[in-house]
């Protein structure tokens, strides 16, 4: 666990050395900020209203922040041919993919922590209802691991930053847009790809302060499989 | 000879491309290594095997008697490699990159600061430490690629094309280093430059296309090669010794000493020297001196990888390689 940490805490202070991570951070909250003051500032919403479009605004910008940051990850390191370090070094396949994600996964939940002002604005200003907030971060948190997951992958596999930021992009928005395949689909393949909605079937419920068990399931599941790939994806370049 | 590398019949193929052909070599503790060969004759391929980085599509590779097929981690964390670019996070400072390094590779925590002092005062990097990576010149990022190298104390240390990209100053200084690492663990150096496998190492890979052509000290590649030459000093004239030498044997330089001394320079072209040494006494000829000349490793490398050297000498087994599938 050791490995998988010190190679997280090196991804996270590499993404903040730069001018990178913390454009993505600005980014995020200049978008947060944006939508705030656009759909709830001066409006006479309830604050469970306002707290709702601030998760669901959030989600996207999060979303976004997940596929920008790992785009990087492993493409990068490949550009600059550090790879080589990770894949020479003792550390085992499972802990590198793992090392990369908590680190990309960490500094998504930065931008995250960093947007928080607008619910505390919700509590100083408004009536907080704490159960909606905690499920909307947990929502948000849930769905950040499905697309740093997803990101991780595409890194992985891409052979450039930019052809991961595109495949990450493409999956993530598929992930958000099953639904719409869903309703022209039949039975029982339209279940199916219900299911796979991140948006309408495992974060809405989140953002209005339901938590929803499958989601406690499908998240963890659909983010170890984009990690086992990412593994599969690195040991098949040992054999290539 | 303790044998801490040994590989059989290895093989690598990119797709359609066989990058090693069957390649099998035993390498002792402490012996420095150089890995010669044209491009894409696999040097750069056998080392990213070695280093675990690349798992080959046949044979066998253990270090220190670990297999790589058995347990790959363990093998990894007995070798250090410096590919031909470092690889350096450029955002990172010298020490805290080394730090990362040492960690990843299972240095303890508490150990880190006196292992980086101790191999960055080896590498000549002591002064560095507080500098960001980015900004050192290429010596110095090669000097902290082979630190990162060093530091978990490796059995192995892979260096491919370790002088490539460095100024004649710094070739000097790599040259030096590289030596040095040589007696406590056993040392692989690929590089193109003859010279720099010349004045380091002890032994020698020859690899051409994919295949070991021969592996053995400078020397023996000179046998190898069908090349051996021998120093003679003799009472009497060149002319009279070189008239009493066996058939084949070719006088490439001749000097006269003074005081009735001459010195030839002969090439044994596949005669042995104790023929040479026979003809020259039984005709009278006084022998004050017979020794090998250390071979010129480029026509002995020409020489092998134009074919004709190996076959004269029945192939590498001869110098203590083995090769073919």
């Amino acid at each position: 666990m050791s490995t998988v940490l010190l190679i997280a805490r090196r991804e996270l202070r590499a993404v903040f050395a730069g001018l990178y991570g913390w454009a993505i951070l600005a980014l995020v909250l200049m978008l947060d900020g944006l939508f705030f003051n656009a759909w709830t500032l001066g409006t006479q919403r309830p604050s469970s209203e306002v707290l709702s479009l601030f998760f669901y605004t959030n989600f996207g910008v999060t979303m976004a922040a997940a596929v920008f940051v790992t785009m990087r990850s492993f493409a990068a390191e490949r550009e600059q041919r550090t790879l080589v370090l990770l894949l020479t070094s003792p550390a085992g396949d499972w802990q590198v993919v793992l090392g990369k994600y908590l680190g990309a996964l960490g500094f998504v939940l930065c931008t995250v922590v960093a947007a928080a002002y607008i619910p505390v604005m919700v509590w100083l200003k408004g009536n907080l209802e704490w159960g909606q907030a905690a499920a909307g971060y947990l929502g948000i948190a849930l769905a950040a691991a499905v697309c740093t997951a997803i990101g991780v992958f595409c890194s992985a596999t891409a052979p450039n930053q930019l052809a991961a930021g595109v495949a990450a992009g493409f999956l993530v928005t598929l992930q958000v847009l099953f639904w719409l395949l869903s309703g022209i689909s039949e039975p029982p393949l339209d279940g199916v790809f219900a299911a796979m909605d991140l948006y309408r079937e495992h974060f809405e419920p989140f953002q209005d302060g339901a938590v929803h068990l499958k989601t406690l399931v499908y998240a963890p599941t659909v983010s170890f499989l984009f990690l086992l790939l990412s593994v599969r994806v690195l040991q098949a370049r040992r054999w290539r | 000879m303790t044998v801490i590398v040994r590989t059989d019949r290895l093989r690598k193929s990119y797709g359609a491309v066989t990058a090693l052909a069957g390649v099998g070599f035993e390498c002792g503790a402490g012996e420095v290594v150089g890995v010669l060969g044209l491009n894409g004759a696999g040097k750069s391929t056998l080392l990213r095997i070695l280093a675990g980085e690349l798992l080959p599509s046949g044979g066998s590779v253990s270090i220190g008697g670990v297999e790589l097929g058995d347990d790959s981690r363990a093998m990894r964390s007995r070798v250090g490699y410096l590919p031909e670019e470092p690889p350096l996070y450029r955002e990172m400072r010298v020490r805290d990159y080394l730090g990362f390094v040492g960690a990843l590779n299972g240095v303890a925590r508490n150990e880190l600061p006196d292992r980086i002092a101790v191999v960055a005062e080896r590498v000549h990097v002591d002064g560095q430490l507080d500098r960001v990576v980015g900004e050192l010149s290429m010596g110095y990022r090669k000097r902290v690629g082979i630190a990162q190298a060093l530091l978990h104390e490796p059995d192995v240390v892979l260096l491919d094309e370790a002088v490539s990209s460095l100024d004649p100053a710094e070739i000097v200084g790599m040259r030096e280093l590289v030596r040095s690492l040589g007696g406590r663990r056993t040392v692989f150096t690929s590089s193109h430059h003859l010279r720099e496998v010349h004045e380091t190492c002890d032994s020698i890979l020859v690899l051409h296309e994919g295949e070991l052509l021969a592996h053995g000290s400078q020397e023996e590649l000179g046998v190898l090669a069908g090349r051996e030459r021998v120093e003679v000093e003799v009472r009497g004239t060149a002319a009279e010794a070189a008239g009493r030498l066996p058939a084949g044997v070719e006088v490439v330089h001749s000097a006269e000493l003074g005081d009735d001394v001459s010195v030839l320079t002969l090439d044994l072209a596949g005669a042995e020297r104790e023929e040479v040494a026979a003809a020259l006494v039984g005709a009278g000829v006084g022998i004050r001196r017979l020794e090998p000349v250390r071979s010129d490793l480029e026509r002995v490398f020409l020489d092998l990888v134009r074919g004709d050297g190996a076959a004269q000498a029945g192939g590498p087994s001869q110098a203590g390689g083995e090769s073919g599938p």
